[in-house]
């Protein structure tokens, strides 16, 4: 052995080991002291037991190639075979091909589970000895009686014979008590025509066994914790469930469910009681029926009898007289039109020989006719052209159309139905219209409505623009008539004036979104309209912009022609104001006078403001 | 009357009260000679009866296993020889008591036999004169010296002259027949403790703590087989009166009667364990059996394997298990030969929870089959499996044959491919935990230590051993599990069975 010798180091698990035999190693060399031992894993009482220490001891010789006799550990016998085992199982089983996949239960495989013993053989004996051949009680019938009893009794008092004190009196039920118990279960003993005979047999045997059942079961918990701890045949007890992980997010789920579920039966409940209340009104209306129909009997008979003539119409339907129900059909037709018209339509047919209607019209008369429909759509189609045409003349009141008049009409003639509140004024209308929609801009596109040819020297012009894009002309013909509205005036010394309406409406809008319609997006993700709710922040974002870019528009246009001139080419008629300045503190005077200008000519009945004027800077 | 607590504390030597006895003094506790296989050995009385107008008793062997204790007659104990009398135990901490008042006070009435023979109040109230009052600790029943009872009267004590003992009530004496004895032993653990550990750890072994300690059951009769049993199992009670318990061979329900059992076999439509057939080869098939399905196959299957399993509790249901059955086939069905349970969900990483051959079947190496399969399992599941502890000690054995054998061959393998691995290496190949692999190097003496390195040495004894093992398989042919019949995907279970008791 060396004289130097170093502390082992650790074994680890990691470490690749090299493998090698007796051969390859000094033998001297070897001190595994330093590994921990590891238990075996027996309990320490048990191992120090002497056949376990032999066969270990055995073990670790051969082990270390010493020839020993195995050691085994002996145990009780269990080699004893038995005689009759043919007669107990049968040679009957063959093994499937492929794997079995099964999962029937013993109770499932077992038959009844009640089995005769020999007293029952006994008694079955005796039993079957006084009765004839037919109707004796097979063994069959015996058990599965006697197993319906036992279940049932198991299942109304489960703890019978469970009492500690053995004289108390056993109540079972009696057979009376058993088939009702039976018809509750769904039980086959009412089918087993001996099972009220076996009742008694049965009976006898469970109050001798002290109210315990027929076959011996295990013993089960009986909610006594520290009495059955202490009781070592208790046995498979329940374990008590793990709770479950909580959070504020599955509470929160579970409310949400339970409140679903609870809106769902409601909804249900109200169903059924519409359906309750529709067949009660279907039933009086029989009734009813049934009573005109008499009454019409009675009156037919009496009218002949007394000869009375006229007054026919009392025996017949009248047409519009829905309080008078018809036929049976009418009168469910009558009570469900109003509110599913489908309803009607699924109606079964009248009967065949009620070809002849009372009211004389022919039998199709009440179904819907494809030509009406059709009929019906068409009108529906004029109508909303008709009306699409007057709304647009109505938009376009006080406004000329010079797409369509600028060269048939002469300029300088107002619109006939338009005063002219400022006369020595020039003054220029913007308006974003529906219509005629130019494809752009009017101050860039040719096709502006702007007649630039008369343009320079007019001393009043007017010109309509159109909204910047189609899309938001679109969006602008919900609230058409509340469209923004500008006007450019040159006041006196030649200030410039910019009169706008329709502006309270933007502001309306924006307390939309501030307060409602903003905390909606907040929190309402699940609204699968949400582009659509979105539309009012953009609408309002939109005609923001629209007023911001309608608003500069007038300022490239009339702003730079201060100083351009008349070079502008498209609103340069208008513009043309060499000493033009733009005064928001305008007069006060104006203000009266603006207020009243707008008011009169514009589409009087939209709820403008006269806002005041923005002011230019 | 404490083996247990001997081998556990050595150091303190135990007060033991040595005397002659007599027939009539031999009670529960008393540790006496009783021939057993042509010798004397110690043995402790666990029970007492009378059968045939003798008495016979119920004894355990010291340093044999429990699987051995048996009854005797009166003829087969030496009462030339002193015996012991059972010394009580210190007392134990007061808090225990408190917490299980009315099993206390329940267990009193049980203990009086042997208060009669063991314990003394110290002022004794009853008129019967006994000879020595010796200071006793009272062990279980803290206060029950202040309310005396009438039945625990007497008092062994080492005299010179010899044992005054008086005669208990007879009744007590046979009343815990069939009642565990077990209040003998000392209670160092708590036994709230047992079952919260029970309850979190879904474990199947248990302290002997719980079990009564004598057998039930004499014989039964499974199949075509006729077995005595090793261990008390709580088949009702009434069984206990029986002399021969049948069991179905397949659906294995228990009957007292044999009309009874005869009557059932012809009911009987099971020819095999009720699951999934998960591997066939050649000779055996091995099935699943979910324990929440197949409640009442699954605790009939518990029942049956207590009888042979002493560290194996039945205080739960078998909801949480799986059940591996491994039967051989024939025309009249599946015999079954073995099983296995597991966690459904093991903390531990347990890949088996019990284990066991039936006995018929044993020493054939089927336990070593099944331990195969179990590493099977958890390869497929890519788990490191180890079985839970703790083990019997045939469990201990079988294992340790198992681990031998395949770490050896794997290592025979290495050497003369690679020439090295690593413990954990081994561990992961062979699905086994790492403490496991060492464990068994360490018990073969296999690691040394070379040159200033570990090294894993195979020695010349653990070669021929394997080479041993080759020449019988040889001859008696290698039952193997071959992994390519095994058709099984680790079962899933939903969180939602988890907190539903599975």
């Amino acid at each position: 052995m060396t004289a130097t010798r170093f502390r082992q180091r650790k074994l680890s698990t990691k470490a690749a080991l090299q493998v090698i035999d007796d051969s390859q190693i000094d033998v001297t060399d070897d001190d595994t002291r330093h590994i921990a031992t590891i238990e075996s894993g027996v309990e320490r009482t048990e191992e120090v037991e002497h056949h376990l220490q032999a066969a270990i001891s055995a073990a670790n010789a051969a082990a270390l190639g010493t020839k020993v006799k195995a050691a085994f550990i002996p145990t009780p016998d269990a080699s004893k075979v038995i005689p009759n085992y043919d007669n107990l199982y049968r040679k009957v089983y063959s093994h499937p091909h492929s794997y079995i996949r099964f999962s029937s239960t013993v109770e499932d495989t077992s038959g009844s589970l009640y089995c005769i013993d020999e007293e029952d053989d006994e008694f079955l004996a005796q039993y079957n000895s006084k009765r004839s051949q037919g109707t004796q009680c097979s063994e069959e019938k015996f058990e599965e009686a006697i197993s319906e009893y036992e279940m049932l009794t198991s299942l109304k008092q489960p703890f019978l014979g469970l009492s500690e004190d053995e004289n108390l009196p056993i109540h079972l039920m009696t057979y009376e008590e058993m088939e009702e118990a039976a018809f509750e279960s769904d039980s086959k003993l009412a089918d087993n025509p001996w099972a009220k005979d076996l009742y008694t047999w049965w009976e006898q045997r469970r109050v001798k066994r002290k109210g315990k059942p027929l076959m011996p079961i295990l013993k089960f918990e009986q909610g006594q914790i520290d009495k059955d701890d202490g009781d070592p045949y208790v046995c498979f007890r329940r374990r008590e469930h793990r709770p479950a992980r909580k959070t504020r997010r599955t509470d929160a789920q579970s409310i949400d469910k339970l409140k679903r579920l609870r809106l769902d039966m409601e909804r249900v409940r109200s169903l059924a009681n519409c359906v309750h209340q529709r067949e009660d009104s279907k039933k009086e209306n029989q009734v009813l029926e049934a009573k005109v129909y008499l009454t019409r009997f009675k009156l037919k008979k009496y009218k002949r009898d007394f000869g009375i003539t006229g007054d026919d119409d009392d025996l017949v339907n009248k047409v519009g007289r829905a309080a008078i129900p018809k036929t049976p059909h009418d009168a469910c037709a009558n009570v469900l039109q109003p509110r599913n018209k489908r309803v009607v339509e699924q109606m079964p047919a009248p009967a065949p020989k009620a070809v002849v209607r009372h009211d004389f019209k022919p039998p199709e008369a009440d179904l819907v006719q494809l030509e009406d429909l059709h009929k019906l759509r068409r009108q529906n189609i004029e109508q909303l052209v008709l009306e699409n045409r007057k709304k647009r003349q109505s938009n376009n009141a006080g406004w000329r159309d010079q797409t369509v008049e600028a060269f048939q009409k002469p300029l300088f003639t107002p619109p006939p139905d338009r005063p002219q509140p400022f006369r020595q004024v020039r003054t220029y209308y913007a308006r974003q219209l529906l219509s005629p929609p130019p494809s752009a801009s009017p101050s860039l596109s040719p096709s502006s409505p702007t007649p630039r040819t008369n343009g320079v020297l007019q001393p009043r012009i007017t010109f309509q623009t159109a909204s910047p894009t189609p899309a938001k002309r679109k969006r602008e013909e919900e609230d058409e008539s509340e469209a923004a509205r500008f006007r450019i005036r040159t006041g006196r010394n030649g200030r410039l004036m910019i009169d706008r309406r329709g502006m309270k409406l933007s502001k309306k809008d924006a307390e939309h979104i501030d307060e409602r319609v903003l905390d909606r997006f907040a929190f309402d993700h699940d609204d699968s309209d949400e582009d659509q709710d979105e539309l009012p922040a953009a609408r309002a974002y939109n005609r923001d912009n629209n007023l911001l870019f309608t608003a500069n528009l007038f300022l490239q246009q009339v702003m730079p022609r201060r100083h351009d001139g008349i070079t502008q080419p498209l609103q340069s008629p208008a513009t043309t104001y060499p000493n033009s300045q733009v005064n928001g503190n305008g007069g006060s005077g104006l203000n009266g006078h603006l207020s009243n200008h707008l008011t009169t000519p514009i589409t009087p009945s939209a709820p403008h403001a006269p806002s005041p004027r923005t002011h230019l800077p | 009357m404490v083996t247990r607590d001997e081998s556990q504390e050595p150091a303190a030597e135990k007060e033991v009260i040595k005397g002659y006895a007599t027939i009539a003094t031999l009670a529960i506790g008393v540790k006496a000679w009783v021939e057993k296989d042509g010798e004397y050995r110690k043995a402790e009385i666990l029970s007492k009866n009378m059968r045939k107008g003798e008495p016979v008793f119920y004894v355990h062997y010291q340093d044999f296993n429990k699987r051995l204790d048996e009854w005797v007659t009166a003829g087969r104990i030496d009462l030339s020889q002193e015996v012991e009398f059972p010394v009580p135990e210190k007392p134990a901490p007061p808090k225990k008591e408190q917490s299980y008042p009315n099993l206390k006070n329940q267990k009193k009435d049980k203990k009086l036999p042997r208060d009669s023979v063991v314990s003394t109040p110290d002022t004794p109230s009853t008129p019967v004169a006994s000879s020595t009052v010796r200071p006793l600790k009272r062990a279980r029943v803290v206060f029950e010296g202040e309310q005396p009872s009438p039945s625990s009267v007497a008092t062994p004590a080492p005299d010179e002259d010899g044992i005054d003992v008086v005669e208990t009530p007879a009744g007590n004496v046979v009343a815990p027949q069939t009642d565990p004895s077990k209040e003998g032993e000392p209670e160092v653990f708590s036994k709230e403790k047992e079952i919260e550990k029970l309850r979190t750890s879904g474990s199947m072994t248990q302290s002997a703590h719980e079990v009564a300690r004598v057998r039930n059951l004499s014989k039964l009769q499974i199949g075509k087989f006729e077995v005595e049993t090793w261990y008390f199992s709580p088949y009702p009670s009434e069984l206990t009166e029986c002399d021969v318990v049948y069991i179905c061979e397949f659906c294995l329900s228990y009957f007292g009667e044999e009309r009874r059992f005869q009557r059932h076999r012809m009911k009987c439509e099971l020819f095999h364990p009720p699951g999934n057939e998960i591997y066939r080869d050649e000779h055996i098939s091995f099935y699943e059996i979910d324990g929440r399905r197949q409640r009442t196959w699954c605790r009939n299957l518990c029942l049956l394997s207590k009888c042979f399993l002493d560290h194996k509790t039945l205080y739960y249901d078998v909801d949480p298990f799986l059940f591996y059955c491994m039967t051989s086939r024939d025309e009249y069905g599946c015999h079954l030969l073995g099983y296995f349970s597991k966690e459904k969900e093991s903390a531990e990483n347990y890949n088996v929870a019990c284990i066991l051959t039936l006995p018929q079947y044993q020493r054939l190496g089927y336990g070593r089959l099944l331990i195969a399969f179990s590493y099977e399992l958890s390869k497929r599941e890519g788990k490191l499996g180890s079985p839970e502890k703790p083990l019997s000690d045939l469990g201990l054995l079988g294992y340790r044959a198992f681990w031998q054998e395949v770490i050896v061959d794997l290592l025979v393998e290495v050497k003369e491919n690679k020439g090295e691995i690593s413990v954990d290496e081994i561990a992961t190949r062979l699905a086994m935990t790492a403490n496991d692999v060492v464990h068994t190097l360490q018990n073969l003496n296999m690691i040394k230590y070379f040159k200033g390195q570990h090294v894993i040495c195979l020695t010349a004894g653990v070669l021929a051993q394997r080479e041993a093992l080759m020449e019988k398989q040889k001859v008696k042919g290698k039952r193997t599990i071959d992994s390519s019949l095994l058709k099984w995907k680790p079962p899933v279970f939903l969180p939602a069975a988890k907190t539903w008791n599975w």
